[in-house]
């Protein structure tokens, strides 16, 4: 399978599992990200990502590469949301399939550590009581 | 995201671009917040990167991808 990364304007569309499976890999880690209704005390009726599209690509496959290599895994799967998004939906999905589990475990908490510390994305949140705020985040 | 073309003096690092950026645009004096990064070209460069001509430079505020 390799390497599938990517941004979207809609909704992230998950493969099929199974389908998108490696013969190879005998352990698949799936991480989604989704958008809660509180930060920070406020709550949060909406977010809005804003990137600078064609870095951020540029980047999400170089980090999938050197995730690949590091980890040998068998496949990279990423997306992320950009624009609008309303509560309870998915912002960010990261797909990691090896041989064995660690290296997939392992692989996907670096690749979400890496989207949130080098990407050039940008959140802004939107609050019940009408304000709104870009916020600096690396929960 | 906003844009702009500027004409710099030869030999000026990336991190010294911000006076002329000031020069060109009131706004660019919200990128004081630190920290801030650059990227060049689309790729992240250290604060010492030398400019040529055509290169694009991109001030990167505090990022926030993911949830």
């Amino acid at each position: 399978m390799g390497i599938d990364v990517g941004l979207c304007h809609e909704t992230i569309k998950l493969p099929k599992l199974e389908q998108s499976f490696s013969l190879n890999s005998g352990a698949q880690v799936f991480f989604g990200g989704y958008v809660r209704n509180h930060h920070a005390g406020k709550q949060v009726l909406q977010l809005f990502y804003e990137a600078y599209e064609s870095m951020a690509l540029k980047i999400l496959h170089q980090k999938a590469e050197a995730a690949r290599q590091k980890w040998s895994l068998d496949q990279v799967w990423i997306r992320h949301r950009l624009g609008e998004i309303p509560l309870g939906e998915m912002a960010v999905a990261v797909l990691t399939a090896s041989v064995h589990r660690q290296e997939a475990y392992q692989a996907n908490i670096w690749l979400m550590d890496q989207i949130k510390q080098d990407l050039p994305i940008w959140k802004k949140e939107s609050y019940a009581d009408s304000s709104s705020e870009w916020v600096i985040c690396s929960h | 995201m906003d844009q702009c073309q500027l004409e710099l003096p030869e030999n000026i690092l990336v991190k010294d671009l911000l006076p002329f950026l000031f020069q060109k645009k009131e706004r660019a004096e919200n990128f004081k917040l630190p920290p801030l990064r650059y990227a060049v070209n689309e790729s992240f460069v250290a604060d010492e990167t030398l400019l040529k001509d055509g290169d694009c430079v991109c001030l990167i505020t505090p990022v926030a991808g993911g949830c």
